[in-house]
């Protein structure tokens, strides 16, 4: 309970502390709002091209699929890894290396916060935009308000772990950006990123359903149909995933902790 | 009561050294392994309430065994004990116990006032808030916070950020502080007030000190005790007053003229001039060769003497000596 309230704390601090710098939130928001509306504008032109409905889904439900990545990509708990790395390069890592909560769990919660404020500010317009431009989207709300909301919290709790690992990988090499670079493509592939979910080929949808990667982005999926019947799966998977990932990174942060090098005066 | 006891603690890097004239392939699978011993078997202990300077050149292995201390970094071998805690395996538990500053290093929130950092480390030492409301207080009369308590960390000075930074790092009630260059990069006036607080919280509230700084103010007036590490081993660990007593060999004597010095005579052995005019003449004596006594009595009977000032050599210049011997 106590760490729970201290996870609390430090969310909130943090999400106080990136909130006191309006630019960022500014900046955020551009930054959201150019990339729908770029590719609103494409993929109004694929789907007029191709008469409205493309894998048996319309543009309005791949257009809210799409707006949901972009809305997880402000939470940005990807950032994790270069935190971890920026505080091993600097040796920063040490400040919280001797403290009573684990350095990993303080790193976690200062990320949720720093991405926290602006996405909840930049979702809540983004959502009050669409439902103006686009309608309100069909979905089976008593499914989808629940479902959504447990398996964006576990795609996140799963993206926060297995980019720790990468972050983690920074005690034993010197630099993680290549294996993040390589993660980071997955992750944004798999989720939706470049090409929304319902226009995978077949055996890239069976990738995106089975791959850790790709159940970062699970919260993509809730506004199709096949979501309604398969949510109860999908979420096993995500708890699957988070168990084997927690699995790893205790090993290798065990490992990381023994070979701690921080250079003195 | 003994706070800190460490026996033969030893600490190893290992790293691979290449072969300049291979490529980098060959060196990818063939690099030699090689170990850099950092911490060489050191055994020392520190009694509760002290306060001990653990000083060296660069490379000494002082923020190794820092962070050895604080649990922070695994030793190769060697037993650590503070307050009967292994820093390794009781981290946590330790962790209420020790408070660290690395001052290159800030725990502080930039865009935040002091209040919220120490809200949240209060919260992370299991402290409610009632307690860190009443805590911040006694921190900010003790620490003289209140000018700025409310300022956002990134609009404060190096002197009050690192005022901060202590207090902050005394949130949980600490028994022991480790101090890693607290006063680098700071002016005279604010090194002055934070080596007043380190005595005070020393005396006021027995929190033992464990210091490493180049700054031999910081030493001579915080520290009872000097631990001299050079190359991994201890080479002197003896109270601070005794190693100037015991390593300060040289003096230098300037004596003004009544009128002015017209003759220089002879020195005996042991003293040589440093500099000689007819307005002022100034000595160096090897104590170990001449004592000061014998000195004073040459110099009155040769010399039609208004003032005599004797210096004893700087902690500085004793620890620059102790380096270079070492």
């Amino acid at each position: 309970m106590k760490k729970f309230k201290f996870s609390i704390e430090v969310i909130k601090i943090f999400m106080h502390n990136q909130i006191q710098d309006k630019s960022n939130l500014l900046l955020d928001m551009f930054n959201m709002f150019s990339r729908c509306f770029i590719v609103f504008l494409l993929y109004a032109y694929i789907f007029k091209l191709k008469g409205g409905v493309v894998n048996g889904v319309d543009y309005k439900t791949t257009m809210y699929s799409m707006f949901i990545y972009f809305c997880i990509m402000i939470l940005n708990i990807r950032r994790i890894d270069q935190l971890i790395m920026n505080d091993v390069k600097s040796g920063s890592v040490e400040l919280y290396m001797n403290k009573p909560v684990s350095y990993l769990f303080i790193t976690f919660y200062k990320t949720i916060g720093k991405g926290l404020s602006s996405f909840l500010i930049i979702s809540i317009i983004g959502t009050i935009l669409m439902i103006t431009c686009l309608g309100v989207p069909n979905l089976n709300l008593s499914i989808f308000i629940p479902s959504f909301i447990i398996t964006l919290i576990l795609g996140q709790i799963l993206g926060l772990i297995i980019y720790s690992i990468v972050g983690i990988a920074s005690f034993f090499i010197v630099d993680n950006r290549p294996i993040h670079w390589i993660v980071d493509k997955f992750v944004m592939i798999l989720g939706g990123s470049y090409l929304p979910i319902s226009m995978f080929p077949p055996l890239m949808k069976k990738l995106a359903y089975i791959s850790p990667f790709g159940a970062i982005n699970f919260a993509t999926s809730t506004v199709y149909d096949s979501w309604n019947y398969e949510f109860i799966k999908r979420i096993g998977l995500q708890i699957i995933w988070i168990l084997v990932f927690v699995f790893i990174l205790n090993i290798i942060y065990k490992k990381a902790k023994e070979k701690t090098m921080i250079n003195g005066g | 009561m003994k706070l800190i006891d460490i026996k033969g603690l030893t600490k190893d890097y290992k790293y691979i050294e290449k072969d300049e004239n291979k490529g980098f392939i060959y060196n990818l699978f063939n690099g030699k392994e090689k170990i850099k011993r950092a911490v060489d078997n050191i055994t020392f202990s520190v009694d509760e309430g002290e306060a001990i300077a653990f000083i060296g050149p660069n490379g000494a292995g002082k923020s190794t065994t820092i962070k050895m201390l604080s649990g922070i970094i695994y030793p190769t071998k060697g037993s650590i004990k503070i307050n009967g805690l292994t820093p390794i395996k009781d981290r946590e538990k330790l962790s209420y116990q020790i408070g660290c500053v690395f001052g290159q290093r800030s725990q502080l929130l930039p865009n935040l006032p002091l209040t919220e950092s120490m809200y949240m480390f209060g919260a992370m030492y299991n402290m409610n808030k009632k307690d860190i409301k009443k805590r911040i207080k006694e921190l900010s009369e003790l620490f003289d916070l209140n000018e700025f308590i409310n300022q956002p960390v990134r609009k404060l000075s190096l002197g009050q950020r690192m005022r901060a930074e202590i207090a902050l790092s005394l949130i949980h009630r600490p028994k022991l502080i480790f101090l890693d260059e607290p006063t680098i990069g700071l002016d005279v006036v604010a090194k002055k007030k934070l080596r007043d607080l380190f005595i005070k919280i020393n005396k006021e509230e027995k929190i033992t000190i464990f210091l490493t700084s180049h700054d031999t103010e910081d030493i001579q007036s915080i520290c009872d005790r000097c631990i001299i590490i050079n190359h991994g081993k201890i080479v002197i660990d003896e109270p601070t007053n005794r190693l100037m007593k015991d390593y300060v060999k040289n003096k230098t004597i300037t004596i003004t003229p009544n009128s002015s010095f017209i003759e220089f005579p002879n020195l005996l052995k042991g003293m040589k001039y440093i500099s000689k005019d007819k307005d002022q003449i100034i000595i160096e004596v090897n104590t170990d060769i001449i004592n000061t006594q014998e000195v004073l009595q040459f110099l009155t009977k040769k010399l039609d003497i208004d003032d005599i000032i004797i210096d004893n050599e700087s902690l500085e210049s004793v620890i620059r000596g102790i380096y270079e011997k070492i």
